[in-house]
């Protein structure tokens, strides 16, 4: 099995973006905001009617 | 279930067998990367024939009305078209096809000089949800759907990694923070689907739609911002994104610690620590944003009033460092050792803009930017008065305040403004001016529903 997050590349251009599971966001208003939906994914997204 | 569902598809359709394109695009995109994660070429075949069996008899609301290789318009449904527009580079990538690449620069030429908004939005009519006529940018009537945004930034992403040039994070940046980050509340769980740029008090972020696209498609793009931040080639590190974090890059034997501190989008100071486990000499390529060069988005439908006095700063441990450009990225080459320290200033004055007089919607009128972030005025800030009856001075002074008791603190623009009435004779007069509050555009709509 694979995983997309854990895969190396991702894309085929001559630059290569770093991978999200590289980059940990520590501070700011991203991360409020992408912890914020991280919980809200895990917990079944949390929407309402969702 | 994907590689299943992949091959089904795989077996329906093909020039040999159903000779048909999908309805709404997003499927190549998908193809592509099940390609490189399976190294199975057949998806990756399959998603350049869903590209090329596309025109020319079909309709621009699909992008299916000429070969995709000979497209030069971004016309039709938004979003349709923009995953378009990032599958045929994806596919390019694997395929090194110059055709696909010339279609997808001579369309995003089209559409940062005609047909975007200053928000970064895409797609201005509600009808088809998607691309007008050059120039028409309406502002209550802009559709600008959350998942445009997200598909503009894919696309621009895109752009980047063929071309390596700071224009296309200009354009994604400016979508992120603005026309995309609109269409969620800060609570996270109300979501416009059409993000306009006035209002009369008819639009409200709601908890769900009928077709409820947006309210996944950015629940889902969100956590991946930290996939957008840094780029790489054997020899060079990309700085693309200014936030807090820490990275971990692999460049071949080495590995590359980057802690980046900052307070960006609210201040434009920088620091980046860089930690190699082994000393090397690369280059680590920092975007100067195009606003921070005087450039207020590339394309020529937006253009500043003012001028910009401070100068960009940039110092390695210490020592200063002259700034210069290439491609929007200030290259600096050096053997680089643990503890190195890279700072960076941007400065961030309030600035006006206005735009091409062939959009009638903003004729005589001026929007209001302080770094990355559009800003806007809104009752709940202005009591007293109409928002849309305020007359804003350009010559006014513009001054910034933080506020951190609301909008989880942000920087607000504080000026002056006068109300304007009619009279009887329909003449327009002007009140006494009165304080006026800017806030962050994505920060807008904020009352009804809560935070």
């Amino acid at each position: 099995m694979f995983s997309c997050n854990k895969q190396e590349k991702v894309y085929d251009y001559d630059i290569s973006p770093v991978n999200i599971d590289k980059v940990k966001i520590t501070g700011g208003m991203w991360a409020e905001l992408v912890t914020r939906n991280r919980e809200k994914r895990a917990a079944g997204c949390g929407i309402e009617k969702c | 279930m994907a590689l299943k569902n992949a091959d089904l598809i795989y077996d329906e359709f093909g020039w040999d067998k159903r000779k048909a394109a999908p309805g709404h695009q997003e499927i190549e995109i998908g193809l592509v990367k099940l390609y490189i994660v399976t190294g199975e070429k057949k998806y990756l075949d399959q998603a350049k024939f869903f590209l090329d069996v596309r025109g020319p008899d079909g309709e621009e609301y699909s992008q299916s009305h000429m070969k995709v290789v000979d497209q030069r318009e971004a016309v039709g449904h938004a979003v349709r078209a923009a995953y378009m527009y990032t599958g045929i580079a994806d596919a390019a990538a694997l395929t090194n096809d110059q055709e696909y690449i010339n279609a997808i620069n001579h369309i995003w030429e089209d559409v940062v000089h005609g047909k975007m908004y200053v928000t970064g939005g895409i797609g201005a009519s509600g009808g088809n949800e998607g691309f007008g006529e050059p120039y028409h940018l309406p502002n209550m009537s802009a559709y600008c759907e959350t998942c445009a945004s997200i598909a503009n930034v894919f696309w621009n992403h895109r752009m980047f990694l063929h071309h390596g040039e700071s224009k296309y994070y200009d354009v994604l940046e400016r979508t992120l923070y603005n026309a995309l980050l609109s269409g969620v509340s800060l609570s996270g769980d109300r979501f416009f689907y059409p993000n306009v740029l006035e209002s009369a008090g008819q639009h409200q972020r709601q908890a769900w739609f009928g077709c409820a696209c947006c309210p996944s498609n950015i629940s889902r793009f969100i956590p991946s911002v930290p996939g957008y931040v840094y780029a790489r080639t054997p020899d060079e590190i990309y700085v693309n994104i200014y936030l807090d974090n820490s990275a971990s890059i692999e460049k071949g034997d080495n590995k590359v610690e980057l802690v980046q501190k900052t307070n960006y989008p609210w201040d434009g100071d920088i620091e980046i620590t860089v930690n190699p486990v082994i000393e090397e000499r690369f280059a680590i390529k920092l975007r100067i944003p195009g606003w921070a060069r005087d450039v207020a988005i590339p394309g020529n439908l937006y253009s500043f009033i003012d001028e910009e006095d401070e100068d960009i700063q940039l110092s390695v441990n210490g020592k200063n460092i002259k700034v210069s450009d290439t491609d929007g990225y200030a290259a600096i080459k050096r053997k680089w050792k643990k503890g190195n320290i890279i700072k960076l200033v941007l400065p961030m004055p309030v600035r006006k803009l206005i735009t091409d007089e062939r959009v009638e919607a903003d004729r005589n009128k001026f929007s209001v930017k302080r770094g990355p972030l559009m800003y806007c005025a809104e009752w709940a800030d202005n009591p007293g008065e109409e928002v849309l009856s305020l007359v804003f001075d350009p010559e006014a002074e513009m001054k910034t305040e933080f506020i951190e008791d609301k909008l989880n603190g942000a920087i607000v623009i504080k000026t002056v403004a006068s109300p304007a009435k009619k009279t009887l004779k329909n003449e327009v007069m002007l009140g006494d001016r009165q304080e006026a509050v800017l806030i962050p555009y994505h920060l807008w709509n904020r009352m009804l529903w809560g935070w």
